[in-house]
């Protein structure tokens, strides 16, 4: 190997480093941010944490009325007699605050802008 | 061997080891914190167990005796009329828990077979043929 040809292989290698290392960067970051990591854990959060919070209102013995903040990464899809989904794309996102109403023996559920 | 030749060699090798350190380091740092997560949402039924007693024991779609004339319900005062399988309905998304209403006699409600992880009681007063006596009402719960 000439000389001239050792610079250009370790010019190349140095190429090739920088890029395997923003490729690594991308995905680590991809990864521990994406939609299986935080979004889905704040989805579970909001379903349990909904789950309770509904439970508590039912539990009151007279009329009452909650707002509640859904913050940042919070979207709400649907709340059934069964379950509470959380979707992707939603109505419910962090621009809004759920009002859940409990009224003569049914919960109402509402929404108001921040 | 040539200085050229070492250094790409040498380079490539220290490449694989920051490669397959850093990659370590991420996947141990991930279910670390997966773990904690997951520890957290373990840690609820404590809580699902006190919400779902307190929505029995208060609530008149539960069994919270409710009088009709004065419009009113009593937290705390167990009907016993309406101590019936079909008002577990009144708790939401939850059905792994049994309930247990301790007074002169035992009354079970048991919905579902599962191994209990928690349980929790409350002293209420019952309702029963016009008069109250004390008794405790007890909730178990599985990982609802």
């Amino acid at each position: 190997m000439h000389k001239r040809g050792q610079a250009e292989a370790l010019q190349l290698l140095t190429l090739v480093e920088i890029v395997v290392g923003i490729a690594i960067i991308i995905f680590l970051v991809a990864a521990a941010t994406g939609y299986n990591s935080f979004t889905k854990f704040n989805g579970v959060f909001l379903k349990e944490d909904l789950k309770m919070m509904l439970n508590s209102v039912a539990a009151s013995p007279a009329d009452v009325k909650v707002t509640y903040d859904l913050r940042k990464g919070y979207k709400l899809g649907s709340i059934t007699d069964d379950d509470v989904e959380v979707a992707k794309d939603s109505a419910f996102d962090d621009k809004s605050m759920l009002v859940l109403e409990y009224t003569d023996s049914s919960l109402h559920i509402g929404r108001v802008e921040k | 061997m040539r200085k050229g030749q070492y250094d790409i060699g040498r380079k490539t090798l220290y490449f694989i080891v920051v490669l397959f350190f850093v990659t370590f380091v991420f996947l141990y740092l991930k279910a670390v914190i997966d773990d904690s997560n997951n520890e957290l949402f373990l840690r609820l039924h404590k809580a699902k167990a006190e919400i779902i007693l307190q929505q029995l024991s208060t609530s008149p779609d539960c069994f919270a005796y409710y009088d009709q004339e004065l419009a009113r319900p009593y937290p705390g005062i167990i009907d016993s009329e309406k101590f019936l399988l079909e008002r577990l309905k009144c708790v939401r998304f939850y059905s792994a828990f049994n309930v247990e209403l301790r007074g002169d006699k035992t009354l079970n409600l048991s919905q579902t077979e599962f191994k209990a992880i928690h349980s929790v009681e409350r002293p209420v007063l019952i309702r029963k043929n016009g008069g109250l006596e004390k008794g405790t009402l007890f909730v178990e719960v599985a990982n609802v």
